[in-house]
């Protein structure tokens, strides 16, 4: 995990420079998975980064830095989500009639798909499977245990076989057992 | 089946690269990002221009209504009501009032609600005037490393990483813990202070602070750091759910600690940062009560040199 940043000194302007240059990139690909939309994730990152900078004099050594980074920017990214969710529920209230319009409309089956995962399913797919991280790892940035992970992981790829499966066409003959298809964001405090 | 699995695993991670990988990523140089502006020495300017902003938008919609008003009382069109009754006010509209004290005011929270409208802080029905003087000074500093809950408290929900060194002895909740209350004082405590010394990095959006009148986890009052951006707040819970009072628009700096203070008084409530009073409104809901400490699923937080004064 992050082979590039090692010996970095907490506070100091420059590592945080060189954290923003090696992990920005990486964060705005997974969480444009995890919110369906670049532009909301370019924002998400930004704050993170805004945050992050914040808390650097109190990061500590120890703790795997971009475990760290991740775990910020993820949970602006849950947060953001789950703000959205609202308001988009509220507009569906105010005005039934005009419905809101779906900008994910034109996006990839694959991207409507994670973007239809729970938040914490979406980003360990992105984490394993995208960037490779292990399963300790994802678990680290997503602040769950192991056997968390790998029952997310695990419920995700059973809900993306159940949506994808048959547009990938190879002759996919599982059949779900546990799927999540209705997305349940993470109980906000509260 | 497994097999079946491992080629789907395959192919989804294909499907990643080929989907994701195309994406162009903005990467501004680091001198450029937002987060660097925080270094920038004129970034004391910018609060200064968004407050001179929100005034400006402010008046214009007081102008706009007054003018709005004047057109309707002397054009009224044929069969309209000439003028506009006011509509009594229901009672719980009128539950809880706020305002924010000169160095964090919230422009939105004093548009939302004029000084002349406010209703005035009433005193609660009823008290519980029989019990001691609220009275607490914990440092924590008898309670050796590892202990949890300290002397004297007790964990009503939630758990706690018990008492730690951080530069003194403090009471620590660890990232992976869940909403959490650490409980002392008496029922019958009601009008104190209650302060204590927070430290968190918020890493979610939650919260922590300290709790004054505090009945049971879903039911009392709250001052401490939360929301993105890491604002100072005041909130009210009440059967579990939350309703915000009042909030800062200023950021605080995580980076070291904060004296965070709660005083509750007759219906007035004042929220503290670092002594100086920052947050007020006025509730009804609560009278009398313990104190706590409170820190939210998620967050990392320490709390030391807790002090109850009456």
């Amino acid at each position: 995990m992050g082979e590039g940043l090692t010996g970095l000194c907490p506070g100091s302007p420059e590592d945080f420079d060189r954290l923003y240059l090696e992990t920005h990139p990486r964060l705005v690909r997974t969480l444009t998975a995890v919110l369906g939309d670049a532009a909301a994730a370019e924002d998400c990152v930004q704050e993170a980064f805004v945050r992050a900078w914040k808390a650097w004099p109190r990061w500590r050594p120890e703790a795997p830095v971009e475990a760290w980074m991740y775990r910020i920017a993820l949970n602006v990214a849950f947060s953001a989500r789950r703000k959205s969710r609202l308001r988009q529920m509220t507009e569906r209230l105010l005005r039934p009639s005009q419905g809101s319009p779906d900008l994910r409309i034109s996006a990839s089956p694959l991207r409507q798909a994670l973007a239809r995962l729970p938040p914490r399913e979406a980003a360990a797919v992105m984490l394993r499977h995208y960037h490779g991280y292990s399963r300790a790892e994802t678990a680290a940035m997503l602040g769950l245990t192991e056997r968390a992970v790998s029952l997310r992981l695990e419920r995700a790829r059973n809900f993306l076989l159940e949506e994808l499966g048959e547009r990938w066409g190879e002759g996919w003959s599982l059949h779900p057992t546990a799927s999540s298809a209705v997305p349940v964001d993470e109980k906000d405090f509260g | 089946m497994r097999r079946t699995l491992d080629r789907f695993e395959t192919r989804l991670q294909a499907e990643l690269h080929e989907e994701f990988d195309p994406q162009v990523v903005d990467t501004p140089p680091p001198h450029r990002a937002r987060y660097g502006r925080l270094r920038e020495p004129r970034r004391r300017a910018v609060p200064l221009r968004t407050a001179t902003l929100v005034t400006a938008v402010f008046a214009v919609g007081v102008l706009v209504g007054l003018l709005y008003d004047a057109q309707h009382a002397v054009l009224p069109s044929p069969g309209r009501i000439l003028g506009v009754v006011p509509s009594p006010t229901p009672a719980s509209q009128t539950a809880a009032t706020t305002t924010s004290l000169p160095q964090t005011a919230s422009p939105a929270t004093r548009a939302s609600a004029p000084a002349s409208s406010r209703p005035r802080p009433t005193t609660p029905r009823s008290t519980a005037s029989a019990s001691a003087p609220p009275a607490l000074s914990d440092d924590f500093s008898g309670d050796p490393v590892g202990a949890g809950p300290p002397a004297g408290w007790s964990v009503d929900d939630g758990a706690w990483a018990g008492v730690v060194n951080d530069g003194g002895h403090v009471v620590r909740h660890n990232g992976g813990q869940p909403l959490a209350h650490l409980v002392t004082g008496s029922p019958r405590w009601t009008d104190y202070s209650v302060s204590a010394d927070v430290s968190t990095a918020l890493l979610d959006i939650g919260f922590a602070g300290v709790a004054a009148r505090y009945q049971d986890p879903g039911d009392d009052y709250e001052c401490g750091v939360g929301g993105v951006g890491a604002q100072l707040q005041l909130w009210v819970t009440q059967a579990g759910s939350r309703r915000l009072l009042a909030a800062s628009t200023a950021s605080l700096d995580l980076s070291t600690r904060h004296r965070v203070t709660l005083q509750a008084r007759g219906s007035v409530l004042t929220c503290s940062l670092d002594g100086t009073p920052a947050l007020q409104a006025a509730d009804t809901t609560f009278a009398a009560g313990r104190v706590a400490l409170v820190a939210s699923d998620g967050e990392v937080a320490e709390f030391g040199a807790v002090r109850v004064t009456s």
